[in-house]
């Protein structure tokens, strides 16, 4: 087990690198660069630049260097001094720019992730334990609901719902008095009161299959004879399906840290373009649609960091609480 | 002679006819029979027959030509079918015909209701001329009014005047192919890899699955966002229709191959394999002929939970604008159309192409659902 | 004698309000008369210029306080709704939309137009209170324009002559003078864009030919060179100007905000500058407003939500005309008033053959003047500003706006009316007959099919309108096939000829743009020659004297000569209204360029509150920057 723990360990920065490599090339991959959009840019506010300054700054750039070399030079840079290079729209260094943005998609993904388990957990216990129970049937289509309705409508329907019912703005996390204001439990009221959306809109589209493992697995394990030999002892029903079955059904919770996480990120950059909300989402497709290449590739870089360890970490997790997985 | 219970002929325990016959039902039957219970599954599956015929004959079903622009009936609102009122009770419906006016103040369209022009709804009434299936030349319609000059629009207009109805009708055409498209390449790329990875083990399978969780680790958007830029120029719009469906299912085979792969490794060591090999069969005969039989169930169930996936990323996709794009039709540009304040505000008709989505979807899910509990049917 | 071309730049009036308020005291915001109070800034008497700038008021004298708000959906971009407040420029527009002084108190270019001298105002002051002078324009022209490392877009409109740069002449503290290698009227045009000072004695330090150790410095703030480091401090993004990404308090401006903060959202809150150069005529320093407050919200419909909610005190730029009915519905409810106010785009959409176009069959259908009038009688205009554009606007084609100087009654009605049977039969007289399918053969016997590229992410597109135009010439038998792409192909496409059809909302028509920076809409290609609409290879051989590219037809020769001569001319002269014209009437003749619908009202949303600001009849336009002309200085709320 430690063997397999630590070969996963080892292979993780090899498969990292790969990554990163494939961002790269796909960030490149679109035709053009920076500086046609750029130009774009400054034609569509009225300016204009002419061809030999756009050389010039293509040049200063090294936008004409070849694919490789500005690929060594991004990632050894990113390596040997944590300098992600320099984001040609911002004029900034990279790392000015994505940690804040990185730290509030972190804290979305992850307060949907714990709103997931929190509905689906006791929903896919009720569902399992009263099977075809009429409640049972209401809680899966509500789910499917979730999983259905696309989730751009659904967060702009929401900011609607907002603006036409309440009148708040919910673009964004904050209200506009609150966003230089200090915490405070106005502000946090107010945090609260905009969190909401992107976290339903989110927590609902993976709830049903969450669910749906859940109560499959769950149904699998009342089934077994350890269950039956339990009540046959006597074992009051409650504690009959805590003690056991709940506990090994668990085990699809924590491949959700790997398999919900990606989706859950994926749809924070959608949910987030529609409310602007300031995580990585927008600034993200920004920077890909204009080619402001190491501001994408380091977004890119470091989400699919955070997957690759989420993944690691359930992986070592599942061999952990449940030595059945076979881990050849 | 001693007689041993165990040695009575089978022939004479006495089963009922229903046990015979699960007996020998082959495992299609059996899997057939346990998904008949499923009963969400079963009305599901009517509802995507039903659906499915409607994309088939579009133009049949659709009152309109999707791509008809009618000037003085843009944005108009949906019209009720009124089953009675002042005059009596209607049998056909009718509805009211309008007539929009510009607001003087804030230049939006307003319609008015005739409540006295009552226009019956006819089925299989003459209309607008139209091909069925590229070929026959008709001008039958299912629904439709007898003055076609008459507007007629049950989910309204959008801004050019063009029936919402008819145009969700033929996007269904899209929309509900796009999928199967995308997950026959999902199917053939998760077959082959998984099949690769699980059968032929060693560090071609550490490859592959490190490849797999390379692509899972990123997140999609980019990398549709990328490869839909990427598309080859000069693509026509079909071309890109296939392009983008290359693009889903690149992400999509990921979880087939892992169920493939997965099954591979158990089936490996199964008795029926180890005879098969020790009998001299090649490799891709035991491949093709034994191993993906024996688990395609599992497979049809895994591929129709892919496609509400590949259903909804086509319309997310639309909506970043790196879909599909007008004047193609689909429930993404459709629904791309609406991603607009002024849309939900004032014509929140337009968002109506969220239902069928939302319903197929469900279907599919439903039934995905169904096909996993029956697909072993000996358990 | 001969006539001196002279522009006298302090009006009358000025001067009489100047003499006045000599004995006049001036007065100030509350907020700083505070902070002269403990002692942290000096009196405000001490803070203007020996001469301020006076600026008539449009109501009435206004009272200080209060927070503008505008959106915008991206930080970097320096776009007009937000840099239209924070400029300093050597001059402005004022209300009707004369060139009046800003920075410079005065300038004159002498007569052969080989010598243009600008004098500053004695005793201005940066907003950190260190004197504006001469060597704040060397150190320009030294730090910036000479210098190779450093580049900046746009910075030497006033100097840049065909690509010759003129030569710096300091007088004295106060006045200076560019000489220029050949006769440069247009310079008169640029100077409301045109900003030759920067603050030396605060950003020498970040140059390498001012202090050694800029490398050092530069390296401390995590840039690799000095240069890098020097330019950010000029402009946050990559955008033109001016300062309001830089983020850095210390920086010395002129404008009447100074960047003051900014939070987590990107929104970034400006507050006034003590010592703005310009009074009111009662002698109260503006801006009367204290604070400007630009948030962004990066995804339009929210951006919308906000201005619909009320949060905005001003929104014009990121309006269109569909926007007016949700912005009309809920103005009451949210205290906001909106008004469409005349803006002065030529024509919402244009379209324009390839005139060079590789396919010499298309290239001869393209030149004939018969093809381009049918393909205009075959757009159904009144159907289309119905159905796109709420109604508004006039059927016309992009040709210069009314305001226009040497404008001429009815020179954008050619070929207006929409006529199918005109349209066949000049397609029928050209030779183009009825193949299958109702598709028109060209001469080669292939099926008239024109691809149309468009850029589907920029905020001009119009699926729409793209939709009704390959119905409408679709009934005349020419196939448009629609190629929607994202917006960097599109560029590549038109850069590499390989495009039948190009298109772009036709702005940049006006007089005063095409002065201000080329004649972009009035000759091949069309456009910026970077994003060529059609007829770059007549472009390439003009630009290469005839070595390059297609040689353009008689006309198109004509028209580059009239262009050059007209760009050249001094603005209200007989010559130039002559060339003008020819110009002008080239244009309308030829339709090289098909218009749709132009003159399109723009949305403007105001705070109910706030006064001075631009009436129903002002025009607002992306021509002279949104709100330029309107004095946002003098803006105020009325409590």
């Amino acid at each position: 087990m430690f063997g397999y723990i630590l070969k996963r360990i080892l292979l993780f920065i090899p498969t990292l690198l790969v990554v990163s490599f494939i961002v790269f090339l796909l960030i490149q991959l679109p035709p053009g660069d920076f500086l046609d959009t750029m130009v774009l840019r400054m034609q569509q506010s009225g300016t204009s630049m002419d061809a030999e300054a756009e050389a010039l700054l293509r040049e200063r750039y090294a936008l004409d260097q070849p694919f490789l070399q500005q690929y060594s030079h991004w990632i050894s840079n990113i390596v040997t001094e944590g300098d992600f290079g320099r984001s040609f729209t911002w004029n900034r260094p990279v790392s000015e720019l994505i940690w804040s943005r990185l730290g509030w998609t972190f804290f979305i993904t992850i307060s949907s992730l714990l709103f997931t388990w929190a509905l689906a957990f006791p929903i896919a216990v009720y569902s399992a334990t009263h099977q075809y129970s009429f409640l049972d049937y209401l809680f899966s289509f509500i789910g499917f609901i979730g999983l259905a309705v696309p989730n751009f409508l659904l967060a702009l329907v929401l900011m609607w719902i907002g603006f036409s019912v309440f009148n708040v703005s919910m673009g964004g996390l904050f209200s506009s008095e609150y966003r230089d204001a200090p915490w405070s439990l106005a502000k946090f009221l107010d945090f609260l009161s905009h969190l909401w959306v992107p976290i339903i809109v989110l927590g609902t589209a993976g709830t049903a299959s969450l669910i749906r493992t859940m109560r499959a697995n769950l149904l699998d394990e009342l089934n077994k004879p350890y269950v039956e030999a339990a009540r046959a002892k006597g074992l009051t029903e409650r504690h009959l399906i805590w003690k056991y079955p709940v506990r090994v059904a668990l085990n699809p919770f924590v491949s959700s840290l790997a398999t919900l996480l990606p989706t859950l990120i994926s749809g924070a950059t959608i949910v987030s373009v529609v409310l602007s909300l300031p995580t990585t989402g927008p600034m993200m497709l920004d920077a890909l649609l204009e080619q402001d290449m190491f501001l994408a590739g380091s977004f890119l870089l470091m989400l699919s960091f955070f997957t690759l360890v989420s993944t690691l970490v359930s992986d070592i997790l599942l061999i952990i609480i449940d030595p059945r997985v076979n881990y050849e | 002679m001693i007689t041993l219970d165990t040695a009575q002929p089978i022939d004479d325990i006495p089963i009922s006819e229903a046990e015979e016959k699960h007996l020998t039902a082959s495992q299609w039957q059996l899997i057939w029979w346990r998904f008949r219970r499923h009963r969400a599954a079963m009305i599901s599956m009517a509802v995507l027959v039903v659906l499915y015929t409607i994309a088939l004959f579009a133009g049949f079903f659709a009152p309109h030509d999707p791509r008809d622009v009618v000037a003085e009936f843009a944005d108009a609102p949906p019209q009720l079918p009124v089953f009675w009122d002042s005059a009596g009770v209607h049998f056909p419906p009718v509805v009211y015909s309008y007539v929009g006016e510009r607001d003087p103040r804030t230049l939006r369209k307003i319609y008015r209701l005739d409540s006295e022009s009552r226009q019956p709804i006819r089925f299989l009434v003459r209309g607008e001329d139209y091909k069925l299936f590229g070929i026959v030349s008709t001008d039958i319609h299912f629904i439709g009014l007898d003055d076609p000059d008459q507007p007629f629009f049950l989910l309204g207009t959008d801004s050019l005047g063009r029936d919402m109805l008819s145009r969700i009708i033929f996007g269904s055409q899209i929309s509900l192919t796009i999928g199967l498209v995308g997950v026959f390449i999902s199917l053939i790329l998760g077959i082959l890899l998984g099949g690769i990875s699980g059968y032929l083990g060693g560090w071609i399978d550490v490859g592959i699955q490190r490849l797999i969780e390379v692509l899972r680790s990123m997140p999609t958007i980019p990398l549709w966002l990328a490869l839909s830029a990427a598309l080859p120029r000069n693509l026509n719009q079909v071309q890109i229709y296939f392009g983008i469906t290359i693009i889903l299912s690149l992400i999509g085979w990921t979880e087939i191959a892992r169920v493939v792969r997965g099954k591979f490794m158990s089936l490996k060591h199964e008795d029926f394999i180890l005879a098969a090999r020790t009998n001299g069969t090649s490799r891709m005969r035991i491949i093709v002929v034994h191993m993906v039989p024996s688990f395609s169930s599992h497979l049809i169930a895994a591929m129709t939970l892919a496609l509400p996936i590949m259903i909804l990323s086509e319309t997310a996709l639309s909506f970043l604008g790196l879909g599909l794009r007008p004047p193609i039709i689909s429930w993404g540009t459709l629904l791309e159309g609406t991603q607009n304040l002024d849309a939900i505000a004032l014509t929140p008709w337009l968002l109506f192409p969220v239902v069928p989505v939302i319903i197929t979807v469900l279907a599919f899910n439903f039934i995905g659902d169904g096909l996993r509990d029956a697909a072993d049917p000996y358990a | 004698m001969k006539t001196r071309i002279l522009i006298v730049l302090i009006a009358l009036l000025s001067i009489v309000v100047y003499a006045s308020t000599q004995d006049t005291t001036y007065n100030e915001a509350p907020m700083l008369a505070e902070m002269v109070e403990a002692g942290d800034l000096p009196p405000v008497e001490e803070r203007l210029p020996v001469n301020p700038l006076v600026q008539e008021v449009k109501d009435s004298i206004g009272q200080y306080g209060g927070t503008l708000v505008s959106y915008a959906p991206r930080l970097p971009d320096c776009d007009p709704e937000t840099c239209s407040l924070l400029n300093a420029n050597i001059a402005q527009f004022d209300y009707d939309f004369n060139i009046v002084p800003d920075i410079a108190e005065s300038w004159e270019l002498s007569e052969d137009g080989l010598i243009f001298t600008v004098t500053l105002r004695e005793g201005h002051r940066w907003s950190d209170g260190e004197l504006l002078t001469t060597e704040d324009v060397q150190f320009w022209y030294d730090a910036v324009v000479l210098t190779e490392e450093v580049f900046l877009a746009n910075t030497d409109n006033g100097i840049n002559v065909n690509g010759q740069i003129a030569e710096l002449e300091i007088i004295n503290d106060y006045t200076f003078r560019f000489i220029y290698p050949e006769r440069f009227v247009r310079v008169l045009d640029t100077i409301t864009d045109f900003r030759p000072f920067l603050p030396e004695h605060y950003l020498s330090q970040f140059h390498a030919a001012y202090n050694d150790e800029a490398d050092a410095l530069a390296q401390e703030a995590g840039f690799d060179f000095w240069y890098e480091h020097f330019m950010s401090k000029l402009l946050g993004g990559t955008s033109a100007d001016p300062y309001f990404t830089v983020r850095d308090q210390n920086l010395p401006v002129l404008a009447a905000w100074m960047y003051e903060s900014h939070n987590s959202q990107e929104a970034t809150l400006f507050v006034r500058n003590p010592y703005y150069h310009v009074v009111d005529p009662e002698g109260n320093q503006l801006p009367y407003v204290d604070y400007f407050d630009r948030r962004v919200e990066t995804n339009n419909e929210v951006l919308k939500a906000q201005i619909v909610s009320g949060e905005a005190t001003h929104a014009a730029f990121w309006l269109a005309i569909g926007d007016f009915p949700l912005l009309a519905e809920n103005a009451d409810s949210n205290d906001f008033i909106v008004n469409l106010h005349p803006d002065l785009r030529a024509s919402e959409f244009g379209f324009v053959f390839n005139y060079t176009h590789p396919d010499p069959v298309l290239a001869e259908i393209f030149n004939d003047i018969r093809f381009r009038q049918a393909m205009s009688h075959a757009i159904n205009r009144p159907e289309l500003q119905e159905l796109v554009f709420l109604g508004q606007g006039t059927p016309r084609q992009p040709i210069f706006d009314p305001t226009t100087s040497f404008y001429e009654e009815g020179i954008d009605q050619n070929a207006i009316e929409f006529d199918v049977e005109i349209a066949n039969s000049l397609l029928d007289e050209m030779g183009l007959e009825m193949g299958p399918n109702d598709i028109r053969l060209r001469p080669d016997g292939e099926s008239l099919e024109i691809t149309f590229t468009y850029a589907t992410n920029s905020p001009l597109w119009n699926p729409d309108l793209v939709e009704l135009v390959r119905e409408y010439w679709g009934e005349v038998g020419v196939d448009l096939v629609l190629d929607p792409v994202d917006i960097n192909l599109y560029r590549e496409r038109l850069d590499a000829n390989d495009t039948d059809m190009g298109t772009w909302a036709i702005g940049g028509s006006s007089e005063v743009f095409s002065r201000n920076n080329s004649p972009i809409r009035y000759r091949p290609p069309f456009h910026f020659p970077t994003t060529p609409l059609g007829g770059l290879g007549w472009y390439q051989w003009y630009a290469s004297n005839g070595e390059d590219g297609v040689a353009p037809p008689q006309e198109v020769q004509d028209l580059y000569v009239a262009i050059d001569a007209w760009m050249q001319e001094p603005r209200g002269t007989e010559r130039y209204a002559e060339l003008g014209t020819e110009i002008m009437r080239t244009n309308a003749e030829n339709l090289w360029l098909i218009g749709t619908i132009g003159l399109m009202p723009r949305p403007v949303v105001l705070s109910t509150s706030l006064r001075n600001t631009p009436t129903p009849e002002d025009v607002v336009s992306v021509e002279f920057w949104v709100w330029g002309p309107h004095q946002p200085e003098q803006w105020y709320f009325d409590n």
